[in-house]
């Protein structure tokens, strides 16, 4: 923070875009579920993506389990094809773009996760890793597998992304973070949006049905739903020293919009609230929050508020 | 043109004697030539009354051979004075009718400060029979026979170090003068050949091709931890008591190890005074006050502290940023024998720097915290024997110790911190001995023991099973330990001359033992020098240099105990000509191979088939370093002095498979032209730097980390420049009297015409686009100085 506010005093950032205003396709949140299983348990992945230009997109995936990405890193970084050893792809569809009035665009794939049993999860790292040493970690603070995702349009690469899950057969397991619920609040208007009880994904609709109405250029306050303690989760790793430590998962919020100005990109409790600053131009804009808990889980969805 | 007569007096004479009241009598030297002094009519007159000593060597032909100011008038009026002195021919001192080597104390008054139309001779009072019988005052002459005399250094001829085969020698103005270096001799050393331009020239020095922490800084022979304040702030020792810096690019001597690149070493000593001597500096941004204090006729105390005020003028700008530093130093030097000195040096520096920023909107407010502290306090006691015959035994000592606090508070995530408390003890004996005149001897012994205790909190590499956390909110990490490290060097270094060939070969042996290892590291080095002509001398170097790892680098539960020292071996050949006007030309090529470089790994490895832990530290990797260097300089003399300095050279680290990268602060061409001019009361400089962009990697996409909801970039290597750097930075000073306080004021300007360097980039979140990082804009300082006489 200090060294953002550094730069922005010095007048650094120039004309960089801020990362919570959406203008090119991007992922927004990946979502496993669960985040956590034991090996041959079925993961269904769900992606968050948003094109502005609404062309059909085609999603594809990788499963990597390396000993050099123990620490988590991707295998996407370097520029060159990822390397195949440990990796396994899953399937590849297409899918039409649901639009939520001008933007925002929501789409997803199911897959399982492709490692049956840990005798195949251990061949992957062969003598790098024992296989007694491999079970220990397994049971003590799961093993990470990187997800990689690529988003395209016809030939035309948009986007990559990665996603970490742990092959874990402990107790208890981590899970996601309950679907997300915010309130908008102008003034003495208080309007709550939540994703709970809705079926369609990655949708928060607004309690009391009516979609807020916000005047133009006003500044707004953005607040999720204060109960995010009793979501958190313990969980144990390994760490560099190589001990067993235990963790405590925390609440993260990451804010998106399409106009106006966010004056934090990321939020955290118990500082969780954001302050919005509403666009000039009348219309309908998109609110995108992400629920994330440190751990692996992630819960996403979309609201839609009218400026006048 | 206006001639002012000085009245010439010799006040007191040094001359070899025989302490035996039997002795031979002794005739001191008579001058036969008249010192005319002219001055130009832009030379302001000093006031009627007061003077200048010099101190003159000479020999037994009666010719001055060397000339030292003793008490200082002005600096303009000294130098006159001494291009005066070395004209003057005596009638040398003699003893038993034998001509002798003798030295002079010479005082130039001025008694008049009208100007005169025509030249009035100079009357010499003679020193005849009556200054040596015993009604005449003559100086003490001390149980060992030997004359008295003060050695003051300033634009003196340093003698030259036989085991080094690149040293630059700065005094005098040369230290404090250079625009652009706001009077620090250790940012002077950024011009200098070998030396590539530091981002946002911050005081840390990247030479020939190593990394910054592989150069040492010195102060009277033993390592300092830092050499600046923070935020650019001034060197941590007041630039008075600085009497010379040596700058080693490479190949230093053997007396010195520990650092595998190069060596910056202060050597300290009061300002030269007889009689209390006051000084007092202020500028925009700190205030510093200098006192010597002549105690008996031996004894001198130099007591000089410095503070900042940017927590006065900060406020001003910007809210909720604290900074400030302070620094002290207190010197006391004592003349136990003619023989025999002794001096105390203890030295303190404090910085602290505070950062509060409200954070948090909506209902939720709250505050984060950024503190950091450092503070050390280094004590230097030296023993000096002259033995005689040229013959010296220095012997030091040296205690310090070290605090540094870190302390980071943020709403809603760990709270980070550290404690580190440093003790340092550390000694050295060195006896030069000039056994015969083709071989010289110099042996010594170099003990050091460093201890850390660290009481921390640190942000924990992640672990197993762990996830990178969205923003930065990594999870802390307690270490409570301990590190000790202790280093004893044996070196000898002969010197063996035939004809025009001067051999030096040196070997160094240093124990070092830390954490897991305990090692004899030998490190031979050699130099040859070839003296072509009176004008032209060649030489070559080549050498080995260890370097221990940092005490952080070996903490047991999260570094690497086992780390190998870095080693190099460098390698150099080149030449020194003298041109004429006093002006120098050094053209060097150096090759330098780095060896088990340490850097941080971060991969897990399986420990005993039992336990997956980080590899943190390893010390795998390889470089080089090639290139050429020249400087061309004209040394202080009559007022002006300047270099032009250039370095063309190439910094390379291998990587995994042998393919050689650009080291990320390479830099192919590097060019410094310094100049300044001493006209009058004024003094004008200026300083322009082109230098080569640093490597930057070219970024040619970016991946989303869906957890940490960020992006990481994707790198293709550093094949990327950014572009090339040109400054021009200039300082006028200007030296006037307020009756007896003798004041200067200086302007200086960085970056005058304000060049829009880019120090690197700036990338947008996605990496999709970037923006340059501005370098320093145009920065004005002024200050003023007063000296009391």
């Amino acid at each position: 923070m200090t060294w953002t506010t550094l730069l922005a005093l010095i007048g650094c950032a120039g004309d960089l875009d801020p990362p919570s205003i959406v203008k090119t396709p991007r992922v927004l949140a990946v979502v496993a579920s669960p985040p956590i299983a034991p090996p041959g348990e079925d993961i269904e992945l769900t992606a968050m993506v948003v094109d502005p230009e609404e062309r059909p997109l085609r999603l594809s995936w990788t499963a990597c389990s390396r000993f050099e990405a123990l620490g988590g890193q991707s295998n996407l970084q370097y520029g060159e094809e990822p390397p195949t050893e440990g990796c396994v792809e899953g399937a590849e569809g297409v899918f039409d773009l649901e639009r939520r009035g001008d933007t925002g665009i929501i789409s997803g794939l199911l897959t399982s996760l492709v490692y049956e049993d840990l005798e195949v999860l251990a061949a992957t790292y062969g003598d790098q890793l024992p296989p007694d040493l491999l079970r220990f970690v397994v049971e003590t603070s799961g093993l990470p597998v990187t997800i990689g995702l690529t988003v395209r349009t016809g030939s035309e690469e948009l986007v990559r992304s990665f996603k970490r899950v742990l092959i874990f057969t402990g107790e208890p397991r981590g899970t996601n973070p309950p679907e997300p619920r915010f309130a908008i609040t102008a003034g003495e208007d208080e309007h709550w949006v939540s994703a709970r009880g809705t079926d369609e994904p990655f949708t928060c609709v607004p309690e009391d049905g009516e979609v807020p109405v916000l005047d133009a250029g006003t500044h707004v306050v953005l607040t999720p739903d204060p109960d995010d303690a009793a979501w958190q989760e313990d969980y144990r790793i390994i760490d560099a020293r190589g001990d067993v430590v235990d963790r405590h998962e925390d609440s993260y919020y990451s804010w998106f919009t399409t106009g106006g100005v966010f004056e934090e990109e990321q939020t955290q409790a118990p500082l969780r609230d954001n302050v919005w600053r509403v666009p000039r131009r009348p219309g309908f804009y998109p609110l995108w929050l992400v629920v994330r808990d440190g751990h692996g889980g992630t819960s996403a969805c979309r609201a839609e508020v009218e400026v006048r | 043109m206006r001639r002012l007569a000085y009245c010439v007096a010799v006040l007191a004479l040094a001359a070899r004697a025989d302490a035996q009241p039997a002795a031979p009598v002794l005739q001191p030297p008579r001058p036969l030539t008249e010192p005319r002094i002219e001055l130009p009519t832009y030379v302001e007159s000093p006031p009627a009354g007061s003077a200048v000593d010099l101190l003159l060597d000479i020999d037994a032909e009666g010719a001055v051979v060397a000339v030292t100011v003793g008490t200082s008038l002005r600096e303009d009026i000294d130098l006159l004075a001494m291009d005066a002195a070395r004209l003057l021919r005596f009638e040398p001192a003699r003893q038993g009718g034998e001509a002798i080597p003798s030295r002079v104390r010479l005082r130039l008054e001025v008694t008049s400060a009208a100007p005169v139309p025509t030249p009035v001779p100079v009357s010499v009072p003679v020193p005849d029979q009556a200054t040596t019988s015993p009604a005449s005052p003559t100086p003490p002459v001390p149980d060992d026979g030997e004359p008295p005399y003060e050695t003051v250094v300033r634009g003196a001829i340093v003698p030259p170090e036989p085991g080094a085969s690149s040293r630059v020698v700065l005094t005098g103005a040369e230290l404090t003068t250079v625009p652009g270096t706001f009077g620090e001799p250790l940012r002077v050393v950024a011009t200098l050949p070998g030396v590539v331009r530091s981002p946002f020239g911050l005081g840390y020095f990247l030479v020939r091709g190593a990394s910054f922490e592989n150069t040492g800084f010195l102060v009277d022979g033993f390592p300092v931890p830092i050499l600046y304040h923070f935020f650019a702030g001034p060197a941590v020792i007041s630039s008075r008591l600085v009497e010379h810096l040596d700058f080693y690019p490479g190949g230093y001597p053997v007396a010195y190890g520990r650092f595998s690149a190069g060596l910056i070493s202060l050597r300290t000593a009061p300002p030269p005074t007889r009689q209390l001597h006051l000084e007092a500096e202020v500028d925009l941004f700190r205030a510093g006050a200098l006192a010597v204090v002549p105690v008996g006729e031996r004894t001198t105390v130099a007591v000089a502290a410095r503070r900042s005020y940017y927590d006065v003028l900060l406020p001003l700008v910007i809210d909720d940023v604290d900074v400030a530093y302070a620094d002290y130093q207190i010197r006391a030097d004592h003349e136990l024998t003619r023989r025999l000195r002794a001096s105390a040096f203890v030295f303190a520096s404090e910085d602290t720097l505070d950062v509060s920023q409200a954070t948090g909107t909506g209902t939720t407010v709250s505050t984060e915290t950024t503190s950091i502290g450092y503070a050390f306090v280094r004590g230097i006691g030296t023993l000096a024997w002259d033995l005689g015959d040229d013959a010296t035994l220095v012997a030091s000592g040296m205690l310090g110790r070290d605090w540094t606090s870190f302390r980071d508070r943020e709403p809603g995530q760990a709270d980070f911190g550290a404690e580190i408390t440093g003790t340092y003890v550390g000694g050295r004996a060195e006896l030069r001995i000039p056994a015969e005149r083709d071989l010289a001897l110099a042996i010594g012994v170099d003990v050091a023991s460093t201890s850390y205790d660290l009481d921390s909190s640190f942000p924990s590499p992640l672990g197993l099973g762990e996830f990178p956390r969205p923003g930065f909110d990594p999870q802390p990490i307690d270490i409570h330990s301990s590190v000790r490290q202790l280093a004893g060097a044996v070196y000898v270094e002969p010197t063996l001359r035939a004809g025009p060939v001067e051999l030096v070969p040196g070997l160094r042996l240093d124990l070092l033992k830390y954490g897991e290892v305990s090692s004899v590291f030998p490190d031979p080095r050699g130099v040859v020098r070839v003296t072509a002509t009176d004008d032209v001398l060649f030489k070559a170097s080549t050498g080995l240099f260890t370097q221990p790892p940092n005490p952080l680098q070996l903490d047991e539960s999260l570094g690497s105990p086992d780390l190998q020292p870095q080693r190099s071996w460098q390698s150099s050949t080149g030449a020194e000509i003298l041109l004429p006007d006093s002006i120098e030309l050094q053209p060097t090529v150096f090759y330098s191979r780095m060896f088990q470089l340490p850097r941080f790994s971060g991969d897990f490895e399986v420990r005993g088939g039992e336990v997956v832990a980080r590899e943190i530290f390893v010390a795998d990797g390889e470089g080089r370093a090639y290139g050429f260097e020249m400087l061309l300089r004209r040394k202080v003399e009559a007022g002006l002095y300047g270099w032009i300095s250039y370095t063309l050279a190439r910094s390379e680290r291998f990587l995994e498979g042998g393919q050689a990268q650009p080291f990320a602060f390479d830099q192919t061409h590097t060019l410094n032209v310094a100049a300044s001019y001493l006209w009058g009361r004024w003094r004008f400089g200026g300083r322009f730097t082109l230098a080569s962009g640093r490597p930057t990697p070219r970024i040619v996409g970016a991946v989303f980390d869906a957890d940490a909801d960020r992006y990481d970039p994707e790198r293709t290597g550093l094949n990327f420049r950014l572009p090339t750097y040109h400054q021009l930075d200039v300082r006028i000073d200007r030296e006037f009297d307020l009756g007896p306080i003798r004041c200067s004021a200086f302007l200086d300007v960085i970056n005058v015409y304000y060049a829009k360097n880019a120090e690197g980039r700036l990338y947008q979140y996605d990496y999709r686009r970037s923006t340059p990082l501005p370098g320093v804009p145009i920065l004005p300082t002024i200050g003023i100085k007063g000296e009391l006489r």
